[in-house]
């Protein structure tokens, strides 16, 4: 019935296989198994002179197929796949069998057992490799262009770095004027430099380099294709519309600022503003500082408001996130307060100081230069008196809890970075948003600006709160993995993916449902509506499968008929 | 004029220092920008300091589970090339930008190639040292691959230069070697160990002058091991076991004759080592016996002569033949008899010292002093090979005479020598004449072993153990009159030359005991290997070399160091760590299981006395995560946290502390001030405190003190650079030249800088920063290219 | 380490491991020389959510008298739900063995990270302690 000619290799590991499993014996077993047509022991399968033998018998006996049983695949897939690949070999048909790792190491002392063992395990694994059809990687051709949305900071960095690698960048901005925040903000920690000028270079570079075209004023529309090969509809201006090709997708929407509520911390006084607002007035004049017509003398800065929030009646869905930069962004307000007047009274209230790393010096400076900090507990957060005098009542744990009263011509509320809604766009590009509403990498340790859609990545504000550097080395390494994927012209993914036995298939969508990744589309066959997986964006981890009333689903290599074999197999050898 | 394809004169676009996270990151975004990076690593792994902690904040994935998928697409990705256990020496930049890369690779003593990751060499070596993957909680072997997850896996020998005792034996013997094995118990392999560099075993331990003794960085103590001693109980033991040597001529001959000119100690030896090797081995002997100085210019009561004889049936039994009473006289007559190579062993002629009997027969009196040395037996060969003025005869540096199938050692050429030292001469020689029959050039360097260990640095290591005690040195004592003849020490017992042995230090890691050679399956260790030297001409240099650890030692309140219940944060993770050092979180001081824990957060961070006031950014995090992870393995334990500020800032990390709160790790806002000992429970800590809440100084009790160190810049690749130096900030970390737009950008234009080189930072900023430094690299890369006249 | 386990008539189990996270566990209980029953066989597959109920009932059908998965935990790559998923599939399995007249105790599912060698070996033992049990039910 088969028609394969499998060869049989199986590893002494210099005694450590040998030593506890009959490999004469494992090597006799199968040598007549179906399939097999040549079955031989090598003192270590890994070295030169072994591999070079077994690509002479692959040559020699016409062998297709290859199962080699010897250490765990961890150390050698790869290097037998390219042996394989080498002897003219398709490398998807060589399989390799453990029977060190998870054998002759773990049964050192049964050497019936585990010979026994291993013999299963070979003809479990030729059972496999019989089954296995011969595959080539699937090769993506990609388009050397990318999408960025959003010309804030990150964006209008992304772009320019894109650029210099040799791929274009389409830069669409919503509003009219590109710079996002940045632009109006005024001297910036740690470096003094000012937001505006910043923006300003930024937009020349832009605007002279070829690479980069800059929409404003402009929104995305649609977006089909896949990874290397988007379509992008983009609206400019009120009714024209725009279709490009582009490989990936950089979304760097930025953020939104926490309102405070009218009744928070007294924010409807005129007096109480938020430390954007603070930073603005800072930057107009020289000398004694003037707001709302007054002079500044006194200033109470009240950390954390919008961030770090608990669930309340009055908060019923809290910020819980620390928004990161405004501990460092108050005390160099604070720092920027004492240039121009040494003489204001500046009162820090706050729960935890966190200016991490470097930022942690201009804590030293503040301090130094006066400013008075005074902590507070979470559960009991101060009170500002809008009547009369403004005043800020706190109780001040440094001091055992003892009540102060600060009276204030202004007061800062240091409002965080909340997520900026954009439904459309969410909607659009289906990215996944986190529990605290920013966008959701997958995953947060290492993979910080990937998400779950290939090809569309996220950096800066619109992920997590971060300062400006934050932003912009977010920015390049979303830069780093679009020209990983589009530098080369072609991706190469595994083709270990799920496929689809379409006259099986009765299109009940539990499989689209089942797939986190987008891969399953609906098309016809035969005249009717089937699924089809696209190879292109399939991660082969099979969720698919189990979830199948008709058992139509199958992953390329792992496949029910696979599977099955080789459970055969290992029956077959418990009967004996 | 440039070439107009740079990138073909470089033998990679990017050189990466250091294969941590960051440097693990660029790589493969560089990999898959499709540049050709070569990543070094001066640890035998890759996987820089992530590898080896327990959980990852905040998500509590497993440190191992993540990294090593990373690890294993830098092994496997076609475009990166691993060097693991190599060292930058210098960096370039060249005028058209590019850069000369001047590295080597440090031998590992084990081939790779020949390497299957199966660790036997460690379950054999004798060797232990701290294991520094656990920070010195528990102890590994010399020979070991660096951790079950390593990448490559590979086996390593962690020599730390030669030991003083084995660097300076004139013979070529191992005497760190054979003490290791004697205390492990494998006193045959110490025999069959000191036997691979000579067979006179017996003779050395009565009649070596051991200078090995003299180095032996022990002596700065109570006193140096004794090595000799020790060498006698092998020998000795051995004997009484084995009358016979139980091997007989090498089955594989050669079909080449040697000639051996006096059976001295460097006869004998020469004679040896060539038999071994299956060449045909004659020795002509003038006297009536074998033996030379150790026969007729030692007095029995030094060494026995049935001691000697027996060391001698060592050679014969390869087949040596002996002809004592024969003299030769010219050198030409043995190549006409058929030899092809002479090894001349002569020594001086001595005064032989008499005894002569009482007649009581009780005394003896030596009539003339022995020894006495009077000129070089080469006068015979005056006309045949050159000699010098006083007639010793003239060799290169590979002991060959002016005939070059002649070869000499010994007296005869060096003027009296030490028996140790002629043996030496005989070894060498019989490497070099093995050299010239196999028709290969004499290379004197082929024998250069590697430097010896800095003993000053084992002197540090060892005086900062608190717990070593004095011990005493054992003294023969009571000797009898008639014992006193013939020897004038007794031998060690096993028992009390395994106590000898047990002093032994370690110097230089290695004993060279060859216990791994001899039970590798691959024959992969290889003693002789060199460190290698590469030239690399490269595009682009990223430096992501990561941090430092603060050493918990400089601050002395804290009592790091004196108790032993005072552990760092490190060794906390290393603890919790599933590949962890015990099976559970134990303490140091008896092996407990704490149930009352102390974190103290800022240790070396935020402080001017230890003048660093940066904070380190990922300690209140780990801290939290370790309180966790506590509070799972050990549920009814109670977990305190000393801070000043809780920054949690990052993604999901204000929610985790939040969590850890929950979870009932009490957070006290107080600095702590000192750390001391509870005189009543013993291993306990008393912290001293403000507590900052209450406005008060308070102590409280712990079983358990956890110090969380900071992160400090690894200032190792600021002087790499030839002609040049990178530029570093106040802190001494690499500068960035424009921190806001320009991440990773050095002051050297082409030189990048990733991850906590630059500054602290957690894994996550980390993957960013090495995402950005890679994109800039790759920018300067595409410049280059794009550099067309 | 149990003597049952030792025997070669000890429970036979068929392992499903993942390829990333569960199958390095087992190997480094291997190379830690831990030791379990030789009547231990794994087949590693993607990801634990994409087990076939079919596949555990075919393995107690041909001999095997349990069926262990090795599932991928939170530490999977693939679903941020992983767990949940594999949690539904054993339901669903065990709601098979049932109908085919097996018992549902047959089947054992734990997370198993890529370095839980200690909890894979006791799983084993455990397992295989369990599964006497449900014989002499």
């Amino acid at each position: 019935m088969l028609n394969r000619r499998i060869g049989v290799f199986i590893c002494h590991c210099g005694g450590n296989i040998s030593d506890y499993v009959d490999v004469e014996e494992v090597r006799k077993s199968v040598e007549n198994s179906p399939g097999v047509v040549l079955s031989k022991k090598h003192m270590f399968t890994c070295s030169d002179a072994a591999q070079t033998e077994m690509m002479k018998d692959v040559l020699d006996e016409k062998l297709d197929g290859l199962v080699i049983a010897s250490c765990s695949p961890k150390l050698h897939l790869h290097t037998f796949r390219s042996m394989s690949e080498r002897a003219g070999l398709n490398p998807y048909r060589y399989v390799q069998v453990n029977i060190r790792e998870q054998c002759s190491w773990a049964h050192t002392d049964n050497m019936r057992g585990a010979t026994k063992k291993a013999i299963a395990l070979v003809e479990a694994g030729i059972a496999k490799s019989c089954l296995m059809p011969s595959l080539s990687t699937i090769r993506v051709e990609t388009v050397p262009k990318a999408l960025i949305i959003g010309a804030g900071i990150a964006g209008l960095r992304s772009a320019l770095s894109l650029a210099r690698l040799g791929i274009h960048a389409y830069l669409i901005e919503r509003e009219e004027q590109p710079g996002g925040w940045v632009g109006n903000l005024g001297e910036l920690f740690p470096q003094g430099k000012k937001g505006p000028s910043l923006i300003d270079s930024l937009l020349e570079q832009v605007r002279r380099e070829e690479g980069i075209t800059l929409f404003t004023g402009t929104e995305l529309l649609e977006k089909s294709g896949n990874i290397g090969n988007f379509t992008v509809k983009l609206k400019t201006g009120q009714s024209d519309t725009i279709s490009l090709n582009v490989g990936a997708i950089i979304v760097t929407t930025g953020f939104d600022t926490y309102a405070p509520q009218k009744t928070e911390y007294g924010f409807n006084d005129t007096n109480v503003i938020t430390l954007a607002e603070y930073e603005r007035c800072l930057q107009e004049g020289t000398g004694e500082i003037q707001y709302n017509g007054h002079t500044v003398k006194r200033v109470a800065y009240i950390y954390c408001v919008g961030s770090r929030q608990k669930t309340s009646e009055s908060c019923p869905s809290p910020n819980t996130q620390c928004s990161r930069y405004c501990c460092t962004s108050a005390i160099h307000a604070a720092i920027l307060t004492h240039k121009r007047d040494a003489t204001v009274g500046q009162y820090h209230l706050y729960r935890d100081i966190r200016t991490y790393g470097k930022y942690e010096l201009l804590y030293d400076e503040a301090l130094n230069l006066g400013s008075i900090f005074l902590r507070f507990d979470a559960a009991t957060p101060p009170t500002v008196h809008t009547d009369g005098q403004l005043r800020v009542n706190v109780h001040d744990t440094l001091t055992r809890g003892e009540e102060i009263e600060i009276d204030a011509d202004l007061v800062v509320l240091v409002t965080g970075m909340v997520p900026r809604e954009n439904k459309k766009l969410v909607n659009i590009l289906k990215l996944p948003i986190g529990k605290d509403g920013f966008f959701n990498e997958i995953h947060p340790k290492l993979r910080p600006v990937e998400t779950v859609i290939d090809g569309v990545f996220i950096a800066g504000t619109c992920q997590s709160p971060k300062t400006i550097s934050e932003s912009v080395a977010s920015a390049l390494s979303a830069v780093s993995k679009t020209a990983g994927l589009l530098k080369r012209g072609y991706v190469e993914l595994e083709p270990l993916v799920a496929m689809v036995d379409a006259d099986r298939c009765v299109w009940c969508d539990e499989c689209t449902k089942a797939c986190p990744y987008g891969a399953i589309q609906k098309v016809e066959h035969n005249g009717k509506e089937v699924a089809e997986i696209i190879p292109v964006l399939c991660k082969g981890e099979g969720a698919c499968v189990p979830v199948c009333p008709k058992d139509a689903l199958d992953v390329e290599g792992y496949t029910d008929h696979q599977i099955t074999a080789m459970i055969d197999a290992f029956s077959k050898e418990m009967a004996k | 004029m440039l070439p107009t394809d740079i990138s073909q004169e470089l033998d990679y676009d990017i050189c990466i220092v250091g294969a941590g996270i960051a440097g693990m990151e660029s790589a493969l975004n560089l990999g898959d920008m499709g540049y050709r990076v070569l990543l070094v690593e001066k640890e035998a792994s890759i996987g820089g300091k992530m590898i080896l902690l327990s959980k990852v904040f905040p998500t509590l994935d497993c440190a191992s589970c993540i990294s090593t998928p990373k690890m294993a697409s830098a092994a496997h990705h076609p475009n990166v090339t691993i060097m693991v256990y190599s060292e930058i020496d210098e960096i370039e930049r060249k005028e058209n930008g590019t850069f000369g890369v001047q590295m080597h690779q440090k031998p590992t003593y084990v081939d790779p190639n020949a390497c299957i990751g199966c660790g036997q060499c460690e379950t054999a070596c004798t060797v232990a040292i701290p294991d520094e993957f656990n920070f010195n909680l528990d102890a590994r072997r010399v020979a070991h691959i660096p951790f079950p997850q390593a990448v490559p896996k590979k086996a390593i020998l962690q020599r730390n230069g030669q030991s003083p005792c084995n660097h300076t034996c004139p013979a070529g013997v191992k005497p760190h070697g054979y003490t290791s094995l004697v205390r492990a118990g494998l006193h045959d392999a110490a025999f069959e160990l000191h036997l691979e560099t000579t067979p006179l075993i017996g003779s050395l331990s009565r009649a070596c002058y051991a200078p090995c003794e003299k180095e032996c960085t022990r002596g700065e103590f109570e006193g140096s091991v004794q090595i000799r001693a020790i060498k006698r109980f092998i020998a000795d033991r051995y004997y009484e076991l084995n009358s016979e040597p139980n091997y007989g001529p090498v089955k594989e001959r050669k079909d080449k004759r040697i000639a051996i000119v006096g059976a001295g100690p460097a006869g004998l030896n020469a004679a040896f080592q060539l038999a071994r090797k299956g060449y045909d081995v004659t020795i002509f002997e003038a006297e009536e016996k074998a033996g030379g100085t150790m026969q007729y210019g030692i007095p029995d009561v030094r060494l026995p002569k049935d001691v000697l004889e027996r060391d001698i049936k060592n050679v014969t039994a390869l087949g040596v033949s002996i002809r004592t009473n024969t003299k030769v006289e010219s050198l030409e007559k043995l190549k006409q008899d058929g030899f092809d190579a002479v090894f001349l062993g002569l020594g001086c002629s001595r005064t032989r010292s008499k005894r002569e009997e009482s007649a009581d027969g009780t005394t003896s009196v030596k009539t003339k002093a022995p020894g006495r040395v009077r000129s070089p037996n080469t006068t015979p060969f005056a006309d045949e090979i050159k000699l010098a003025a006083n007639g010793v005869i003239e060799i290169n540096k590979t002991l060959q005479t002016s005939l070059p199938y002649v070869f000499a050692g010994g007296d005869a050429v060096t003027g009296p020598l030490t028996i140790t030292a002629a043996i030496g001469q005989g070894n060498q020689a019989a490497y070099f004449i093995e050299q010239f029959l196999q028709g290969h050039p004499l290379n004197a360097a082929d024998l250069k072993e590697l430097e010896c260990t800095d003993k000053l640095a084992v002197i540090a290591r060892e005086a900062r153990l608190s717990t070593r005690k004095p011990t005493k040195l054992l003294k023969r004592e009571n000797v009898s009159k008639e014992e006193g003849r013939k020897a004038a020490k007794l031998p060690l017992t096993e028992e009390e030359a395994r106590y000898s042995a047990n002093r032994c230090l370690d110097c230089g890691n290695c004993s060279e005991c060859h216990q791994c050679v001899s039970v590798c399956p691959s024959n992969a260790i290889d003693f002789s290997m060199q460190p290698i030297h590469h030239q690399i001409k490269v595009g682009s240099v990223i430096i992501a070399t990561g941090f430092e650890l603060f050493d918990a030692h400089r601050k002395p309140t804290f009592g790091f160091g004196k108790y032993p219940n005072v552990v760092t944060a490190m060794q906390m993770d290393r603890l919790l760590s599933p590949t962890r050092p015990f099976n559970s979180v134990l303490r140091p001081s008896d092996g407990k299981e704490p149930d009352n824990i102390a974190f103290v957060l800022c240790v070396g961070s935020r402080d001017s006395q230890v003048d660093h006031r940066l904070c380190s950014r990922v300690c209140c995090m780990y801290t939290a995560k370790q309180a966790q992870l506590i509070m799972g393995s050990l549920p009814l334990a109670d977990v305190t946290i000393y801070y000043i500020d809780i920054r949690a800032f990052g993604k999901g990390y204000d929610e985790f502390y939040e969590q850890a709160k929950g979870m009932g790790v009490d957070f006290v806002h107080g600095k702590v001030a000192d750390i001391t000992e509870s005189s009543e429970d013993e291993g306990n800590l008393v912290v001293r405190f403000e507590n900052l809440t209450e406005g008060k100084i308070e102590k409280r009790e712990h079983d358990l003190v956890v110090l969380s160190v900071g992160l400090l810049p690894n200032t190792s690749a600021q002087g790499m650079f030839r002609g040049t130096s990178i530029e570093a900030d106040n802190f001494r970390y690499i500068k960035e030249m424009d921190e806001d737009m320009e991440p990773g950008v050095t002051s050297i234009d082409g030189v990048f800088v990733a991850g906590a080189a630059n500054a602290a930072r957690d894994i996550p900023d980390t993957i960013l920063h090495s995402g950005a430094a890679a994109v800039q690299a790759a920018a300067y890369i595409e410049n280059l290219k794009g550099l067309v006249c | 380490m149990s003597i049952a386990a030792k025997k070669d008539d000890a429970p036979h189990i068929l392992v499903f491991s993942t390829n990333n996270i569960s199958d390095p566990g087992i190997d480094m209980a291997g190379s830690a020389h831990m030791h379990y029953s030789t009547q231990v066989q794994v087949i590693s597959v993607p990801c634990s959510s994409g087990i076939k109920p079919t596949w555990v009932l075919h393995a107690l059908e041909s001999g095997f008298d349990g069926v262990f998965i090795a599932a991928d935990g939170t530490d999977c790559a693939y679903l941020p739900d992983c767990t949940t998923r594999t949690g539904v599939l054993v339901k669903k399995t065990q709601d098979l063995l049932k109908e085919h007249g097996r018992s549902p105790k047959r089947l054992r599912m734990a997370a198993v990270c890529s370095v839980c060698s200690e909890s894979f070996v006791s799983h084993m033992a455990n397992f295989q302690k369990d599964i006497v049990k449900i014989a002499s039910d």
